[in-house]
């Protein structure tokens, strides 16, 4: 055990920075900060809850908060098969960690603990303060608090059980994906596409059975009567969210314990053999199996524009990052202006209506430019090419950013003709917004380059692609959040006159991406300069 | 070639200087070994040459070209092969050597010319159209020598080039690295690895601890029959 002991401590320091904190100061610093983020990821959750259980006038009923466990697993399933992959099969410690003279089981057994704690924090992250925030609106009492606190130390292992079968297929195909760069962006564009249609008939299916004003006590009865019926078929999660809310003691509650520990179990057997296998498989190749292409002379920014598109449709990553939101764009802005113009109908509606279109499209298109906040650090190593070529800095940043904003543009522009031919809102309105938005999406690209070039996440002898969302990313989405409720706000507080309203958001815009524009500009030369590596 | 007069270079707010008034001046045509320990302050000079690393004092100048004022010019004469070999993993080999090519405004006949030469040097002629991220290390390695190469730069900078080639392919890069001074250019490396550097360099010079402790001609070195390995063990105290 003690090898075991020395190996997890190795990987937890690794792995988990919080636990390597040695100065107190910082250790009070960093938990004080956890704190808040939990606290506010908890009233956000309220803020939403209550505004969809008001909406729909649903009761917390221990058939409700058991379809909610249910999906809490379901989206900690998820979260395990990806943990599972990349923290146990495609982590790059396997080959440290093999060399060192430990046997296979310990090395095994202490990766399964990283993936459990792995895990265990999601669900502390995430799913208590969905919980709490829940146990917030319904009033309960301290009972559910202690009761939630026990069970999330349970909860992680049924996913991880589930995903750890799962993991093993998924795992085959991530590496084929990652070999087969078209077949990867076909998948992901069809799963996605499907994801949308499902999505697209249920809000559309709202849209149109559903008015507030006509029918909200017989809609309110008809819900809680789906959610009885759902969670009654539920039954271990039913009993489960029972004991969470009563105390009630009943054989489901020890089925489900078991069962958890049981799934627990047979992961650890089960997935011992592939770990090996999959985690010592390489990807090296010294075969011809490319097509031979010729070399050709191109301009120094049409060469950093192709070199930008080829690496980023070869990665189903990137794909991700920067196609996910730009491609679903018009179809998302569509759906939320059909299903808003089904419920308001008066002039603070109509106000709603449009100040929501300007938020949706604006929320949808800013995370589209968030991968811009990761243009000097997903270079990783490599960004030694970008400072010692005989390129000028801003025409380096000028080509990047110009990649993103062209991507973004052409889903800013097909999302105003598609509103323009297929929506009931103003004409002027539509037009207005997508300009609001092109504006603000160029600003935002900036900006997110700008915070990014401020403090890149550089490493000189790391080679791999950045995927994983850091700090630069997370205050890039934060102004994303910002810009798009100050725009909402702008246009919903000027209900009397909205084209009023447009003309100073207009306005606003206007001057957001002159300004970091302006800004970008000048720091760059400064800030490049400065980089080290 | 390249002249470094008064270099200093400090990490952050740290009081140590990483490299400290570094003075030298390397000639046209010459292979230039530059030796040190761990740590000594070999590849932040290199960083600061290519110009990678911002530095505080002095000034560098290749082929007569101020690197601060024009670095534009400055770098486009210079080839440079980093000691973490890293290059675009998503390009083939080729698309990698095309862009490189591309950036430093080399024509068609010329990218072919250079690229077939030295693929068929370092045997990629299988793996060149091929993504790099199927290459193996010292595969990697060999791209980033072609794409170092490709524009025939007059001053070829290489940091720890020789690690992790295979042995038939370290004999051909340092066989690539004798021609390209022939040829009247400047070939400027760090190495760990005396003997070859003896081979190789016609002159060195050994840091130690960001201060250069002297440029030394290798014949002269030969002439006193003294080995390199006994000079370096002189100068850095050991």
């Amino acid at each position: 055990m003690g090898r075991v002991k020395k190996l997890l401590k190795l990987q937890i320091d690794n792995n988990f920075s919080y636990f390597k904190i040695k100065d107190l100061k910082t250790f009070f610093k960093t938990t004080f900060k956890k704190v808040i983020s939990f606290a506010i990821l908890t009233t956000l959750f309220a803020f939403l809850f209550n505004q969809i259980f008001f909406f729909l006038g649903i009761t917390l009923t221990p058939e409700l908060l058991g379809i909610v466990i249910f999906a809490c697993q379901i989206i900690s399933l998820a979260f395990s098969i990806g943990n599972i992959i990349t923290f146990l099969y495609l982590n790059k410690d396997n080959l440290l960690l093999m060399v060192l003279p430990v046997t296979f089981n310990e090395l095994f057994f202490s990766k399964i603990i990283i993936v459990y704690l792995n895990d265990l924090f999601f669900n502390i992250q995430y799913i208590l303060p969905i919980m709490v925030s829940i146990g917030m609106l319904s009033k309960v009492g301290v009972l559910f608090y202690i009761n939630i606190f026990l069970f999330i130390f349970f909860l992680p292992l049924l996913p991880i059980g589930i995903a750890s079968i799962l993991s093993v297929p998924i795992s085959f195909v991530v590496r084929y994906f990652r070999r087969h760069n078209k077949v990867s962006l076909i998948f992901i564009l069809v799963v996605f596409a499907i994801l949308f249609i499902i999505y697209m008939k249920f809000v559309l299916n709202i849209s149109t059975s559903f008015n507030i004003a006509d029918k909200q006590i017989e809609n309110s009865i008809y819900i809680n009567s789906v959610i009885f019926a759902f969670g009654k078929k539920l039954v271990m999660f039913l009993y489960l969210a029972n004991f969470i809310l009563t105390g009630t003691l009943n054989y489901w509650l020890l089925i489900f314990i078991g069962l958890s520990i049981v799934s627990f179990v047979i992961c650890f057997i089960l997935i011992k053999p592939f770990y090996f296998r999959v985690a010592t498989m390489s990807n090296e190749n010294t075969t011809a199996n490319a097509k031979f292409k010729k070399f050709k002379c191109r301009s120094v920014m049409g060469e950093l524009i192709l070199s930008e598109l080829r690496q980023v449709f070869r990665s189903g990553e990137y794909i991700f990052q920067y196609f996910l939101f730009l491609i679903f764009m018009p179809l998302i802005v569509f759906t939320y202006d059909k299903l808003l113009i089904g419920i308001a109908v008066n002039q603070v509606g109509r106000g709603m209506i449009y100040a929501s279109h300007v938020l949706i499209m604006m929320l949808v298109a800013l995370m589209g430019s968030v991968v811009s906040s990761t243009s000097i650090s997903r270079m990783g190593g490599c960004f030694y090419i970008m400072k010692s070529s005989p390129v000028s800095f801003y025409k380096q940043v000028k080509s990047r950013v110009f990649f993103n904003y062209i991507l973004t543009s052409i889903s800013i522009i097909s999302t105003t003709i598609i509103s323009l031919i297929f929506s009931n809102i103003s004409w002027w309105v539509i037009l207005l917004s997508g300009a609001i938005v092109l504006l603000m999406s160029l600003g935002h690209i900036c900006h997110s380059f700008d915070i990014d070039l401020r403090s890149p996440i550089l490493d000189w002898y790391d080679t791999s692609e950045i995927t994983s969302i850091g700090s630069n990313t997370r205050k890039s989405i934060g102004y994303v959040v910002v810009l798009s409720a100050l725009s909402f706000m702008v246009i919903l507080f000027s209900s009397n006159s909205v084209l009023a309203g447009f003309i100073l958001l207009l306005i606003l815009s206007i001057l957001y991406a002159v300004n970091r524009m302006y800004l970008l500009y000048i720091r760059t030369k400064y800030y490049f300069e400065l980089m080290e590596i | 070639m390249l002249k470094i007069t008064g270099l200093s270079k400090r990490y952050g707010n740290s009081i140590h200087k990483s490299v400290d008034n570094l003075n030298l001046h390397v000639r046209k045509g010459e292979v230039f070994g530059f030796l040190g320990s761990n740590g000594a302050g070999k590849s932040t000079t290199i960083k600061s040459i290519v110009g990678i690393l911002p530095f505080e004092d002095g000034k560098i100048e290749i082929g007569g070209i101020d690197l601060v004022k024009q670095p534009l010019e400055a770098k486009s004469i210079m080839g440079y092969v980093p000691d973490n070999h890293a290059v675009f993993e998503r390009l083939t080999g080729r698309e990698y050597v095309n862009h490189i090519a591309n950036i430093y405004g080399v024509s068609v006949e010329d990218m072919e010319k250079i690229s077939d030469k030295y693929v068929k040097l370092f045997k990629l002629e299988n793996a060149f159209d091929n993504l790099i991220k199927s290459y193996s290390h010292g595969m990697k390695q060999k791209i980033a020598v072609i794409g170092a190469l490709v524009h025939s730069p007059k001053l070829w900078i290489l940091d720890e080039p020789l690690t992790g080639l295979d042995p038939q392919s370290a004999y051909q890069l340092k066989l690539a690295m004798k021609e390209h001074a022939k040829k009247g250019n400047t070939v400027f490396f760090s190495s760990h690895i005396l003997d070859v550097v003896e081979n190789l360099c016609d002159r060195v010079c050994i840091i130690k601890k960001g201060v250069l402790q002297g440029v030394f001609d290798i014949k002269e070195l030969k002439k006193s029959n003294k080995s390199l390995e006994k000079l370096f063990m002189e100068v850095m105290g050991d």
